[in-house]
């Protein structure tokens, strides 16, 4: 798992993957900042968490769309599947990879909280439960690119295919009990279970406790169980393909 | 050291391997012959763990592949049909990386600098693989199953892509790591495989067909009697003054490959040399001899031998040795112009093979077609690497 991290930390930095993935990160989390917290004056962080973690859709898939489907199509998959390793390792290996070029770009972001820290007063505990929401979404996204990746060998199928379902999961918070409305009588049901699982995977409902600086052991455990989830599954899709 | 029982795989309905057995003792070189779509490759990666086989069982060094891979894998180097290469590092960060991926033990330096000198890379070591020549690729996946000194190796055609004398140089580091390795390599070039391999295993459709040591494979097919010659003349004064020599089992004329010569292949009596009296009667008829030469087999004539039954073999091996001495014949030509002068004519050659294996399915004979001149193409290197390799090309 260690030489697989390093490598793949390292490919990250030997592309301009991770370059653009942070300038990307940065351009915008700047931008955020001056306009919500600099611009209207506050230490109030809230705002600034909820619109950052919106790049993410976007610069997620960057991030994890070459893990497996490059190996799959230039067939380097020969080689790490027929080296002493488990297939837990590829994957956690990859993944921990990803999350550290994930953790640059949060940590780094910490600097504005100095910028505000010499101009105001903030709350230092509600900014840290945000950040440490940030980044448990991050992973989330991460675990779910990985495993759209191991499904391909295309890596512009496992970008948009990831960029989708981010997106769904981040507005569908935006849908709630639409179906249940819209349905009625023998369907209704149906409308009622849409919702409800839309409820569920709405993204933005768990994530607003952390920027408000709740800490609550629900949102966390959702995105630790749900990131582990897909990972599992990633190990499964690629243990599968030996049995096609 | 490695066994295979019963192998079978299977995708979809397709039968890739039909159960196939063996087993390699420590330290052997087995060679593993078949054509394109045989299944070498698809029983290689299953050898390795990269696939599943649908039934049957892989034991490396008594330790099963499927319910013990981490142990068995440890026990394998291997070099893919395509070595598994990141383009974007350089030769000695691969390298590295592939020794931690392993867990080897080795001292890295030393073990590392010791592989790349034995397959000639340490001068491209601090380069981008993706810049390197496909030949040096090639030898950076064989440097990859060499990490860690794994004591199975298994290499799916290690040479394809190499020139004549890097062929040479990659056989001879095989036949070293075969006096303390036990070496499963896959090949559809015979020389390769007897220059290198002490035993051989041929595969056809999935199916174990033939498995013998290479000098026996060999002797049974062997074609030592059967040889090419140009003479200067007429064809009909040359054919009367051969005539009357004893143990010629058959002449036969393929006309005029250079001005003012006929070419013939002739077949002799088994144990019979009668390239003496041929020298003697031609001489006698002042009939010069341009060349004379012993035709190689390929692997498509054992290959044919011990798939074909036995009423078709000698019309499919005419037409197939014919094949290949339009091959050598437009290699030694150094006019250009009869070079394509010949072309249609093998093409035609390979036609009538085809019609003549009629009782093989459609497009195994097509494939055979194609294999064919491909293996022609790499024999004439082959040939011609030897030759350089003695020093003395007649």
């Amino acid at each position: 798992m260690k030489a697989i991290f390093r490598r793949e930390f390292k490919a990250y930095f030997r592309s301009p993957i991770g370059f653009i993935f942070l300038a990307a990160f940065f351009f915008y989390a700047s931008l955020m900042f001056v306009f919500i917290n600099l611009n209207s004056q506050t230490t109030l962080m809230k705002y600034f968490f909820s619109n950052i973690s919106l790049i993410f859709i976007f610069v997620i898939p960057i991030l994890t769309m070459r893990t497996f489907a490059e190996e799959k199509k230039s067939k380097t998959d020969q080689l790490l599947l027929t080296a002493p390793v488990k297939i837990s390792g590829i994957v956690l290996g990859k993944f921990f990879a990803a999350v550290c070029v994930l953790l640059i770009a949060v940590v780094a972001t910490m600097f504005y909280i100095l910028v505000l820290n010499s101009y105001g007063e903030p709350v230092f505990s509600e900014i840290f439960i945000g950040y440490l929401g940030l980044f448990l979404m991050g992973t989330f996204f991460i675990s779910i690119g990985l495993f759209l990746s191991s499904l391909t060998q295309s890596q512009v199928i496992a970008a948009v295919s990831t960029l989708a379902i981010i997106f769904f999961l981040w507005f569908s918070s935006s849908l709630n009990f639409q179906f249940s409305n819209m349905m009625d009588g023998a369907f209704h049901w149906l409308g009622v279970t849409l919702d409800w699982l839309i409820e569920f995977l709405a993204i933005n409902n768990r994530f607003t406790d952390f920027t408000l600086g709740v800490l609550n052991f629900v949102p966390v455990f959702y995105f630790v169980s749900l990131t582990a989830l897909f990972l599992l599954l990633t190990v499964r899709v690629i243990e599968k393909r030996r049995w096609k | 050291m490695v066994e295979i029982k019963n192998l079978t795989k299977k995708y979809g309905d397709k039968l890739a391997v039909d159960n196939i057995s063996f087993s390699v003792p420590k330290g052997e070189i087995l060679g593993f012959l078949g054509p394109n779509g045989a299944g070498k490759s698809t029983t290689m990666n299953i050898l390795t763990g990269y696939l599943s086989c649908t039934s049957g069982e892989v034991k490396i060094d008594g330790y099963d592949i499927l319910d013990n891979p981490i142990e068995a894998k440890k026990r394998i180097g291997y070099l893919p049909e395509h070595p598994p290469l990141y383009m974007d590092m350089t030769v000695s960060e691969y390298l590295d990386f592939v020794y931690e991926l392993k867990g080897a033990t080795e001292d890295k330096k030393e073990h590392l600098d010791k592989i790349m000198e034995a397959v000639k890379i340490t001068d491209v070591k601090d380069r981008l693989i993706s810049n390197l020549s496909k030949g040096y690729k090639q030898r950076v996946g064989l440097a990859q199953a060499m990490v860690g000194s794994p004591e199975v190796l298994i290499l799916d055609e290690p040479t394809v892509g190499l020139d004549p004398k890097q062929i040479i140089e990659i056989r001879d580091v095989i036949k070293k790591l075969g006096k303390d390795h036990t070496v499963i390599l896959s090949s559809h070039i015979l020389q390769e495989v007897n220059a290198i391999c002490e035993r051989v295993i041929i595969i056809n459709n999935g199916r174990l067909v033939a498995s013998d040591t290479a000098e026996n494979l060999g002797k049974s097919i062997s074609n030592e009697n059967k040889f090419q010659l140009r003479v200067a003349g007429d064809e009909r004064t040359i054919l009367d003054a051969l005539e009357n020599i004893a143990g010629i089992k058959y002449i036969k004329s393929l006309g005029r490959k250079e001005t003012g010569s006929i070419d013939f292949i002739i077949e002799a009596e088994p144990n019979m040399d009668v390239r003496t009296p041929i020298f003697n009667a031609l001489a006698q008829n002042s009939l010069p001899i341009l060349a004379m030469q012993a035709m190689d087999l390929s692997l498509e004539d054992i290959f044919l031998e011990v798939t074909q039954n036995p009423a078709e073999i000698d019309a499919v091996y005419e037409s197939v040795s014919e094949d290949e001495v339009e091959m050598v014949a437009s290699v030694s030509d150094s006019a250009e112009t009869e070079t394509q002068d010949d072309e249609p004519e093998a093409k035609t050659e390979i036609a009538e093979d085809v019609k003549i294996t009629e009782d093989m399915p459609a497009a195994e004979c097509a494939e055979t077609a194609a294999e064919e001149e491909e293996t022609a193409d790499s024999n004439i290197d082959d040939s011609a690497a030897e030759e350089k390799e003695e020093g003395d090309p007649s």
